[in-house]
């Protein structure tokens, strides 16, 4: 895990647009680690990963909870 | 004896279909490998719902890595307005107009249900409560981002707006109708809201 990133609490589209800040700040192929509790980020974050071309490595689910890694795209 | 019908690679279809595309003339968007990956939109309405779908549609393709443009015209002029702005040797028709229409973002109401701004007020505070980016929110997003805005010529003549009572935005510019359809033309996806 390179960065973390708590986006608890954002409704759309702030967790993607705070994914895509947050991404561009690290290097090729790190890790970023997305927590985040608005109900459409799970459809969200797998369209916007097949968009961008960064890759979606995990996605799980805790309750009401989503936690994604996203590795950046080389 | 003739083959009528021969099972075809997926290449031999693509081609097909693009050479269909290029005689119909309209495949600018298709093949040009940056239209792709460009939006625009007309921002026509000044209703504060309407707006914040605008500007968070506008927003969500940023993040996606798409180039978007934003044209505002009519109604939707006003909101570019900056909260405080004089206007200080106007036609009167001007300054009349000026203070019947919203100052920027503050001054917007919903489409349905402002019941004489009670509702809209409703519907701000529960966006509040909520953490739902304001329109504020969402322009500061926009600019982050590298949304580019034009806005109507005719509009603003029409509404007596003048560019110095504009927010400031990053090349902010007055265009017209052709600089919008030759985005359109070369975007794959054009709304109007």
């Amino acid at each position: 895990m390179d960065r973390k990133l708590d986006a608890t609490g954002l409704k759309c589209p702030k967790p993607l647009f705070e994914v895509s800040r947050v991404l561009k700040e690290m290097e090729p192929g790190g890790l970023l680690e997305v927590t985040a509790d608005d109900p459409a980020f799970k459809l969200d974050v797998e369209a916007w990963c097949r968009r961008t071309g960064n890759d979606l490595v995990e996605l799980r689910r805790d309750q009401s909870t989503f936690t994604a890694l996203v590795r950046r795209a080389g | 004896m003739t083959v009528l019908t021969k099972e075809r690679t997926l290449e031999e279809r693509i081609e097909a279909l693009e050479t269909a595309l290029h005689s119909t003339g309209l495949d600018s968007a298709a093949t040009d490998p940056l239209a792709a990956n460009r939006v625009c939109m007309v921002v026509f309405s000044g209703d504060l719902d309407k707006v914040l779908a605008a500007l968070t549609m506008a927003t969500g393709a940023a993040a996606m890595g798409t180039d978007v443009c934003l044209f505002f015209t009519f109604w939707a002029t006003p909101v570019l307005r900056r909260a405080h702005s004089g206007h200080v040797d106007r036609p009167v028709i001007d300054r009349v107009l000026g203070r019947m229409l919203p100052r920027g973002t503050k001054g917007l109401k919903l489409s349905r249900m402002n019941m004489g701004g009670l509702g809209t007020a409703m519907i701000k505070r529960r966006m509040r409560e909520k953490q739902f980016a304001s329109c504020d929110e969402l322009l500061e997003m926009a600019r982050e981002s590298g949304v580019r805005i034009r806005v109507c010529d005719m509009s603003m003549d029409l509404l007596g707006i003048r560019m110095d009572e504009l927010i400031d935005y990053p090349g902010l510019e007055q265009c017209g109708v052709a600089t919008f359809m030759e985005a359109a033309l070369d975007s794959c996806v054009t709304l109007f809201v």
